[in-house]
């Protein structure tokens, strides 16, 4: 095993440095090649096929020298790496002979990669992953359940929340909650339309908000048979 | 590819490119002739992995051409690549026993 490792890092090698260094190689690959098909030419001559005949036959059972001589220079080097190389030296001769021209090209990718970044970073992490405005809101995640085939959002239940709630190990702690709308009544007699989160007690621990009166929600309010419990913010107070 | 090279070579001793291509067709039976665009880059690779070593020499017919040798290295690595290939055919003959 340690020597074919040896042997294939010795290959290896020896390709790298065939891409780096251009070596005057393809005319003794180009001769070799020739030679070959001479050979084979003669071998069918000898067994009694016409020249020409011979010659058409030795390239149909051997190949074509332009085949073989590109697989060879695949071979001899590392493919995209010889063509990164010759791109570096296109660019550093083009900067040589027109050094204004490059430096100008040069700049306005630079600008246009800044600008592509800074726009892309504004999105990724304003518009895309935008964090929980709460002390480690970076730490709050979404678990939601998403439809393959209909490519949306689909809906969890009680037990969905249930489960991850009992098996999930990477979160610390995991809560649920649904906005809904309820019919508010206040003592003067009116009433009006309010958004109400409908939540488990986790909501409040992830928050870290004390109350100004009274206490948020406990785990024995998410009993059934518990008493309705409600936490009014201070804007709707 | 490479092991044939090798044991053409380890057989033979030292050969040119066609001499290999024309050993493999003969013990073929002419089921097997190398293309130049398998052959060559098998030696260039067996050449640059230390297995062989080739050097400028005269054919027969006083012509130029280029022999391959086996290398020590090459000795070595035949002798193993031998023992796996065999094993390998001790598996496929008991697997195909067992299915018949």
């Amino acid at each position: 095993m340690a020597n074919r490792l040896l042997q294939s890092a010795r290959e290896w090698l020896l390709r790298l440095f065939g891409a780096t260094w251009r070596r005057p190689g393809d005319a003794a690959l180009r001769r070799e090649l020739e030679q070959h098909l001479e050979l084979a030419e003669q071998d069918l001559i000898a067994r009694g096929y016409p020249p020409q005949q011979a010659a058409r036959l030795a390239r149909a059972r051997h190949g074509q020298p332009d085949n073989a001589l590109e697989e060879l220079r695949r071979q001899r080097g590392i493919p995209w790496f010889g063509a990164f190389t010759i791109d570096v030296r296109l660019g550093l001769r083009m900067l040589r002979k027109f050094p204004g021209l490059t430096l100008i090209g040069g700049l306005a990718l630079t600008v246009g990669f800044g600008v592509l970044t800074a726009v892309f970073t504004y999105f990724d992490v304003i518009v895309w992953t935008g964090t929980v405005p709460l002390d480690d809101g970076e730490d709050v995640v979404a678990v939601q359940l998403w439809d393959p085939e209909r490519s949306r959002r689909s809906e969890t239940t009680i037990a969905d929340f249930e489960r991850w709630r009992d098996s999930l190990q990477t979160l610390e702690d995991v809560g649920a909650f649904r906005t809904v709308q309820h019919e508010a009544s206040f003592p003067n007699g009116g009433t009006d339309e309010i958004n109400v989160a409908e939540m488990s007690a986790a909501g409040f621990r992830v928050a870290r908000v004390d109350p100004v009166l009274g206490r948020t929600l406990l785990e024995t309010d998410e009993r059934f048979d518990a008493e309705p419990v409600i936490v009014i913010g201070h804007d709707e107070w | 590819m490479d092991l044939m090279i090798l044991q053409s070579l380890a057989s033979l001793g030292p050969l040119h490119g066609y001499a290999i291509a024309a050993r493999l067709e003969q013990v073929s039976a002419g089921a097997l002739v190398p293309n130049m665009g398998t052959l060559y880059p098998g030696l260039m690779r067996l050449e640059q992995r230390g297995l062989i070593r080739a050097a400028w020499g005269t054919t027969e017919n006083q012509r130029k051409a280029r022999y391959y040798s086996i290398t020590a290295a090459g000795q070595r690595t035949l002798v193993h690549e031998k023992r796996d290939w065999f094993r390998m055919v001790d598996i496929m003959q008991t697997l195909f026993e067992g299915t018949a």
